[in-house]
């Protein structure tokens, strides 16, 4: 269960504060929902998303989450260029507390990435797919009760992303997930329900194709 | 069908760990990636690391002791410059280290359980151990090899000084990250305010010879203090400058430490985003 009690953020620029990108976001997400995040360029997704997983603070207003949440897989967020994937999974693997297990953790994100020979090759020389592969391979070696997601899932190909919706359908039972994506289909294909920005207010709705439609309409306007 | 979850989904699993399980695994995980990026930026990282202050200072070594033939007051000067030049070299190490940690480790800031003072933390244990290692690799050299006295007085009091160092290292460290985030243009200015006071802290020459009341002028500088208290420590028959005290960079670092402990609180938000 999270739940969000009046936020608001804004972020501080060269020249003074900047305007509000989000004002007085309040809503429950329940446990187990898959939640699409959806909302024009600039809308503050990434930023609603860095809130949520507890990275970005909000200015104002509080988040409460009694649950065990991912970091938000970005593009190639979170991995050190000079360093292989293999180091850079051991290290998110000590990160959560996994020196134990490590072997078998390790051995999971190296199967599910599936990229072969480049797993022991420094990540600055992957492409932004093998990356995301990485990065989501990385966050299913934990057990998290919510994966955020942010437009990562969208970068992988299309077995990648079968791939990804089936890890995502076995774990319906135990996890939810939050992602944030512009692809109709990707979202259609995750999520059940969705979350609008618009204009620094949220609207949540209890399934996703109204809140696709709700986006629809504020473009034709 | 290929198992796609995760390795063990084990539900019985504590949910939460506390603040300083995380903290104390988040240390670890930082101190070795330091290492491993240390080791693998370049072909033999982990001899370079080593060898490189080794170098620098075995050859200020050679130019002063058979080119120059400097003496200091009632030690071999070889070994004076040992014990002034690398806790110096150590702290300016600490503190360029801690300028960059923000800039260096922005991607991790994605974990949540990474924050900017984790990385203050991790830079500066792998610094404090590579010097360490420099200091007995050299010490052992010397002693064993070259039959010098063996660098240790009182191993006590060098430990307290060796503390002392670091804090105050540390303290300056993240005042000028901080300051460096707001304004990354004095990095420069930082940096090169380190060469006079290279100088002004009696790391290569001996400050004995400067007549008052400059002398007094340069008892303000805490590093000098620190420089010399070590040498006191660390060399029998040393004769100690006047004035200088342990208690002076304590308190520099005690204060210090105030002031970037507030400062941070008060600009941690702004060290994560963007």
């Amino acid at each position: 269960m999270i739940i969000v009690e009046n936020i608001f953020k804004r972020y501080r620029t060269p020249t003074g504060m900047g305007k509000w990108v989000l004002k007085g976001l309040s809503f429950k997400i329940p446990p187990k929902t898959n939640v699409g995040i959806i909302g024009a360029n600039g809308a503050g997704k990434s930023t609603l998303l860095s809130i949520l997983g507890g990275v970005d603070r909000p200015t104002k207003g509080r988040v409460e989450r009694n649950c065990r949440m991912s970091w938000p897989m970005g593009f190639g967020g979170g991995m050190q260029g000079s360093l292989t994937g293999r180091q850079n999974a051991r290290f998110v693997c000590r990160l959560h507390g996994h020196e134990d297990d490590i072997k078998d953790r390790v051995a999971f994100i190296e199967g599910f990435a599936e990229i072969g020979a480049a797993f022991d090759e420094p990540v600055r020389n992957y492409s932004s797919g093998m990356r995301s592969r990485l990065n989501f391979a990385m966050s299913l070696a934990f057990d998290f009760d919510v994966y955020i997601s942010d437009e990562v899932t969208a970068a992988g190909d299309a077995s990648m992303r079968q791939k990804a919706a089936n890890a995502f359908k076995q774990l319906a039972n135990r996890s939810g997930l939050l992602m944030a994506a512009h692809s109709e289909s990707t979202l259609k294909q995750f999520c059940q329900s969705g979350i609008f920005l618009h204009q620094g207010q949220a609207y949540w709705f209890d399934e996703i194709d109204e809140a696709l439609k709700a986006y629809k309409e504020s473009i034709a306007k | 069908m290929q198992n796609l979850t995760s390795p063990s989904p084990n539900p019985s699993q504590p949910a939460m760990r506390s603040s300083w399980q995380i903290s104390k695994s988040v240390w670890y995980a930082l101190i070795l990636r330091e290492l491993q990026s240390l080791f693998w930026s370049r072909r033999f990282g982990a001899f370079w690391v080593l060898a490189e202050p080794i170098a620098q200072i075995v050859i200020m070594m050679l130019i002063f002791t058979y080119i120059r033939g400097r003496v200091a007051p009632g030690v071999p000067f070889a070994l004076w410059l040992l014990v002034g030049m690398l806790p110096f070299l150590m702290m300016r190490s600490i503190i360029f280290g801690l300028m960059g940690a923000v800039s260096a480790n922005k991607s991790l800031f994605t974990y949540r359980q990474v924050k900017p003072f984790d990385t203050y933390v991790a830079r500066t244990a792998v610094q404090v151990m590579t010097s360490v290692a420099i200091y007995l690799i050299l010490a052992f050299a010397m002693v064993f090899f070259l039959g010098y006295p063996i660098p240790v007085y009182e191993p006590i009091h060098m430990f307290a000084t060796l503390v002392v160092m670091v804090l105050y290292a540390v303290a300056l460290g993240i005042i000028f990250s901080l300051l460096v985030h707001a304004l990354p243009e004095s990095a420069a200015i930082i940096r090169l305010m380190f060469l006079p006071l290279y100088l002004l802290s009696g790391v290569i020459f001996p400050l004995g010879w400067v007549p008052q009341p400059y002398y007094n002028w340069l008892l303000w500088n805490p590093f000098m203090h620190l420089v010399d208290m070590f040498r006191q420590y660390s060399l029998e028959n040393y004769t100690p400058l006047p004035g200088v005290n342990l208690q002076y960079p304590a308190e520099s670092a005690l204060v210090g430490l105030f002031i970037a402990v507030l400062a941070y609180r008060r600009r941690q938000n702004e060290l994560v985003e963007s």
